[in-house]
């Protein structure tokens, strides 16, 4: 995020990347109690939804629920039961059941602490098991594994529930303009900025692809190449159909109201493109990253967070 | 090379370079059986209450019946949650409420534990009440009087929301501390840094005070009491002594927003023994976090939540068991990480995760409140060690307010209360 000066600034680290905002229109000590209540959630959530902490809740129940039926929390459920959603609105194509065949493919640090037959029983070219291999009863509040290839990672949605969630503390602290980022895959833009009718966003450092102004908007990005890279900044991305990487050198960028959604569509995105598919809510920017390439643009007629061409 | 070269590599490679050692307990006995079916209730649905959900739905058996708060929004926020939880405005509400809750954790405001404990301790739960119990001695003394009553009548578990004397790492290390690897004391250093302006925002402004209780002088026992108690329960746990006198000051320095409550405070606590300790705690900075430090003769111990390592003097007496220990590097020092149990953890891949505890520490002190209640069995942390400790947070933010050196007497221990101590 470059220099904003007037803006009060707050960063934390937490699911593998960084979050930072940048906060406006209330006294320096307002916006950063708002700003740390509201990053004070995305910690919250980092304990509970952690693929790599052994301690966090969705460790136990990657360790436990192929076995047995796990109690979770009401907001965990909740994440699961909108990845079940998303999963199925993508034709599978966005699918968090892919922890253990993203470590079969070197994607993720071993981890021994979970179960180690999960990685075992992934084959490193097979489709993934799916959303509908888990089992959620909203009754008894628990989850359970139908397969025990399971190994829920929810990193390309974590991070998105994490802004949205931020978004709405900042909300209710009274803040009306702020911009939050997680680790640049995902931004939140509340309001405007002083004299602008958006947030300018660049899709990349380059400038050969198309920037988004956003305005009370959610924008998620995902690439086919590697985390930290030049667009994006999402990690590798698996084919949930054949369990092997997607296409390294496919962006997409996805504007809606949450960013959870928007997150999850991108990656949904790069896998393959899904213009039936998409809801009319979202605009898609999709393409290679090669600035070259045509490319493909879903729905760009939304206001909230208009696609402008490069400047040539 | 040189003679003098040899020297000072020498002096690079011992003197400059102590062994550390990680002690880590058999984390495979850490492995709890599950709860009998237990119904719990949580008070108080604030950050930390949201942090004690989080670790109670990873204790099998247990069922959170209910929560009450008196902010709507945290109550809403805590109902997120635990949505399978009565929802109450008040204790009193909870108890008439859900009368199959069959403990209380109180995580409200410290200056509201009192009424609290007392109300769910006379409705007959058992009670986890957070540390500093209160933010005055005569309240902590009702709390611990309201205890010994209950359980003298009632049975009930009555445990101190002080983490370390239930932290298996903590317990480890004190079991070097105490078997003479430290030899003799010499000193004693606390740091407990985080940068959090602990502002809290209210969009209704009749709320605010009610929220920002940290910052009223009034009900605030600021940094050395909401921190320092678990420190200096920590070291009272350790060494078995009590402070002599506290001296020290504290400013604000990160957040000069019209408060008045020290951001940044540094004491002195001197013991019996001769040992002080330092402690330093800062709103305005994350660095070094937190951890206790204990300097001894032959080695040092570092306590730091999850973790713990013993730093051994070069000269100091080499043990049979050093010689399988796993060593790693840690800055400029080689050190050896002590697991008990390291072979079998080593087979099972568990070493290659970090050594430390894999739950916060709240989550281990949370399931001995629970095994307490379950098998009948004393609490790692009495309500009477919450008392001492909490006496120590209110003369030590004396100490900071008043800029004097606060004495501790007898009186000041006497919790009034006539049984288990």
């Amino acid at each position: 995020m470059t220099h904003l000066p007037g803006f009060e600034r707050l960063a934390i680290h937490a699911m593998g990347t960084r979050f930072e905002a940048a906060l406006s229109g209330a006294s320096p000590a307002d916006l950063r109690s708002a700003g740390e209540v509201a990053f004070q959630e995305i910690l919250e959530l980092h304990a509970r939804w952690s693929a790599f902490d052994p301690g966090s809740l969705l460790t136990r129940v990657n360790r436990l629920a192929a076995g047995r039926a796990v109690p979770i929390d009401g907001e965990t459920f909740e994440v699961l039961a909108l990845a079940r959603s998303l999963w199925e609105a993508t034709d599978g194509t966005f699918d968090p059941t892919t922890g253990a065949a993203m470590r079969t493919h070197g994607f993720r640090p071993s981890r021994p602490d979970t179960d180690p037959g999960a990685s075992a029983r992934a084959s490193a070219d097979a489709p993934l098991p799916g959303m509908g291999a888990v089992e959620l009863d909203p009754g008894a509040g628990t989850v359970r594994f139908l397969d025990p290839r399971v190994e829920l990672d929810l990193g390309a949605l974590a991070k998105g529930v994490a802004l949205d969630r931020a978004g709405e503390s900042l909300r209710e602290s009274g803040v009306p303009c702020a911009l939050i980022h997680g680790g640049t895959s995902g931004v939140l833009a509340i309001g405007t900025p002083p004299d602008s009718d958006g947030w300018p966003i660049a899709l990349d450092r380059e400038g050969r692809i198309p920037s988004v102004r956003l305005r009370d908007a959610a924008l998620g990005v995902s690439a086919g190449h590697g985390r930290g890279a030049a667009i994006g900044g999402g990690g590798h991305v698996l084919d949930p159909r054949t369990g092997r990487p997607g296409s390294v050198d496919r962006f997409a960028a996805v504007v809606g109201d949450s960013a959870a959604v928007a997150d999850a569509w991108a990656t949904a995105w790069v896998v393959r493109a899904l213009p039936s598919r998409t809801p009319e809510s979202l605009s898609v920017l999709a393409g290679l990253t090669d600035g070259e390439t045509p490319t493909e643009v879903t729905h760009r007629s939304d206001p909230r967070g208009a696609f402008s061409p490069p400047p040539r | 090379m040189s003679p003098e070269t040899d020297r000072r590599t020498f002096l690079a490679h011992s003197a400059g370079a102590l062994a550390a050692m990680a002690l880590v307990p058999d984390l495979s006995l850490l492995a709890r059986e599950p709860l009998a079916p237990h119904t719990t209730a949580l008070v108080g649905v604030g950050p930390w209450g949201r942090k004690i959900l989080g670790e109670l739905k990873k204790i099998d058996g247990l069922t959170v019946g209910a929560i009450a708060d008196v902010d709507p929004s945290r109550l809403r926020g805590g109902g997120k949650r635990v949505p399978e939880a009565k929802q109450y405005d008040s204790i009193t509400a909870l108890l008439e409420g859900s009368p199959e809750v069959e403990s209380v954790i109180v995580a409200t405001p410290t200056h509201l534990h009192r009424a609290v404990v007392e109300e769910a301790l006379a409705g007959g739960k058992h009670v986890y009440c957070e540390a500093p119990l209160a933010h005055t001695i005569e309240d902590a003394r009702g709390i611990v009087a309201a205890a010994a009553s209950a359980r003298e009548s009632g049975g009930r578990v009555v445990a101190a929301g002080l983490t370390a004397r239930a932290n298996p790492v903590y317990d480890h290390a004190r079991e070097f501390f105490r078997s003479d690897a430290v030899r003799k004391l010499l000193s004693m250093r606390s740091i407990s840094m985080k940068k959090t302006s602990w502002r809290i925002p209210s969009p209704d402004p009749s709320r605010a005070a009610a929220r920002n209780w940290r910052l009223d002088p009034e009900l605030s026992l600021g940094l050395p009491g909401e921190w320092g108690t678990h420190a200096f329960d920590t070291v009272h746990w350790y060494t078995d002594e009590l402070p002599l006198t506290v001296s020290g000051g504290g400013r604000v320095l990160a957040w000069p927003d019209g408060r008045t409550v020290a951001d940044t405070v540094d004491l002195t606590l001197r013991y019996p023994s001769g040992a002080a300790l330092q402690f330093e705690a800062s709103l305005g900075s994350s660095y070094e976090s937190s951890f206790e430090v204990f300097h001894g003769l032959n080695a040092s111990i570092r306590l730091a939540r999850t973790h713990a390592w013993m730093f051994k003097e070069a000269d100091a007496p080499t043990q049979g068991w050093e010689v399988y220990a796993t060593r790693e590097r840690i800055h400029r020092d080689e050190g050896i990480i002590l697991i008990a149990n390291a072979t079998q953890l080593a087979s099972q891949g568990k070493l290659k995760d970090g050594i430390g505890l894999p739950n916060d520490p709240l989550h281990y002190a949370l399931a001995d409140f629970f095994q307490g209640i379950g098998e009948g069995k004393e609490v790692a942390t009495s309500i009477e060690e919450g008392y001492r400790a909490t006496v120590m947070g209110v003369l030590a933010q004396r100490a900071v307010t008043t800029g004097e050196t606060i004495s501790f007497d007898a009186a000041h221990w006497d919790h009034g209360a006539t049984t288990q101590q």
